[in-house]
């Protein structure tokens, strides 16, 4: 298998099998979805207890998007597990590899109903063929 | 034959022509968000449950309790079938097949569906609109009676599909409530649509306010099992829902 199908598939298995809540840093993984189309990229990540868009901060490179997002209330399940259940999560943490390089000062992103979007245009070369 | 999956009822339950929902972890989680805030709002207990090989080998603890995580819970006139866990792919043919056949066994006189339809600009939705599927004209009419948009033309697809066609096959009416919903993201406000349809065709009068009040709590706490559902989902060609169908008449 050529080397990007194996990176595919790795990440999501990762994706899969990762768990959803990091109890070093003591926040929460939140779910997203990325989607490649033609010009950008687009991601959506699932933000609930976020109650505006000034507790996100959002820190783009050319091939990686970092959200950090702070709840409006720690969270705490007491019934949870063994050792989880001592454990308080105040934030959303994700850091998300980008499939293509992308324009981090053109980026734009809107937060609404708990959902926030990220639209990241493509770094694309373009270059007219003239047709003989 | 189905032969790998069995329901194990609990003794002296009586159960008499019910109405019978299903609510599975699909798009959005609808069906298992409305599902688990209708047996609470409904006072339905566990009366029985399903067990297979090839179910991932996993068990639920509730308060300590060792518990199956794909239940059937009601009272002799509703009962309501639903999973904790993802349905593996390889299971649900099977699955279709062996509830349909209690169902017929148990005289249901209708199996409601509930679950989401993806759409592109769901956050942009305040309010999400429903629509009805039915596998006959009796189940259409229910769904003109009460006033559901019916879907016409398109792909379904996942367990509900399969137990519509199944519930035919037995001569069972059966319809499915879709709600404009997340592909990924566990949707209560989805779920709180299916349920305010639900209520015209039971003539029932739940109220979705707590459920939309809680809607942040159910989001953070349904993350795992939306993760596991989304594993499911490309296997179950749910993608086809959003595709055009060859119309030739």
């Amino acid at each position: 298998m050529s080397d990007w199908i194996d990176e595919f598939f790795e990440q999501a298995f990762r994706e899969l099998t990762s768990p959803s809540w990091d109890a070093v840093r003591k926040c929460l993984v939140p779910l997203i979805n990325v989607e490649d189309k033609e010009d950008e990229i687009v991601v959506t990540v699932d933000l609930p207890c976020i109650e505006s868009k000034e507790d996100i901060d959002l820190n783009v490179t050319e091939d990686k998007l970092e959200i950090t997002a702070k709840m409006k209330e720690a969270i705490r399940w007491e019934r949870w597990g063994t050792s989880q259940r001592h454990l308080e999560f105040q934030t959303f943490r994700r850091l998300i590899k980008l499939p293509e390089k992308v324009d981090p000062e053109n980026s734009k992103a809107v937060f609404r109903n708990g959902i926030l979007k990220v639209s990241l245009p493509k770094v694309r070369k373009k270059f007219a063929i003239k047709i003989q | 034959m189905p032969k790998e999956i069995k329901i194990v009822e609990k003794e002296g339950i009586k159960i008499d022509s019910p109405i019978i929902i299903e609510g599975f972890p699909d798009v959005g989680l609808v069906g298992t968000i409305a599902s688990l805030y209708l047996i609470d709002q409904l006072g339905l207990n566990e009366i029985a449950y399903i067990e297979s090989s090839i179910f991932p080998p996993v068990m639920v603890l509730h308060k300590g309790i060792l518990t199956e995580p794909v239940r059937i819970f009601g009272n002799e006139n509703i009962l309501l079938v639903t999973s904790e866990i993802a349905i593996p792919p390889n299971a649900i043919y099977d699955l279709a097949n062996t509830i349909a056949n209690w169902f017929k066994e148990k005289k249901a006189k209708l199996v409601i569906s509930l679950t989401g339809i993806p759409v592109q600009d769901r956050m942009e939705i305040d309010t999400p609109m429903v629509f009805g599927v039915g596998n006959s004209e009796d189940a259409l009419s229910i769904l003109k009676k009460n006033k559901i948009e019916t879907m016409e033309e398109g792909f379904i697809a996942g367990i509900y599909a399969l137990l519509l066609k199944e519930c035919l096959r037995r001569d069972i009416p059966a319809i499915a409530i879709l709600a404009q919903s997340f592909l990924n993201y566990p949707d209560p406000g989805a779920a709180a649509s299916t349920i305010s349809s639900l209520n015209k065709i039971l003539k029932t009068n739940v109220d979705v306010k707590s459920l939309l009040e809680r809607a942040d709590e159910i989001r953070v706490k349904a993350r795992d099992l939306m993760k596991q559902t989304q594993g499911t989902m490309g296997a179950m060609r749910k993608p086809a829902e959003t595709e055009i169908p060859l119309m030739y008449h």
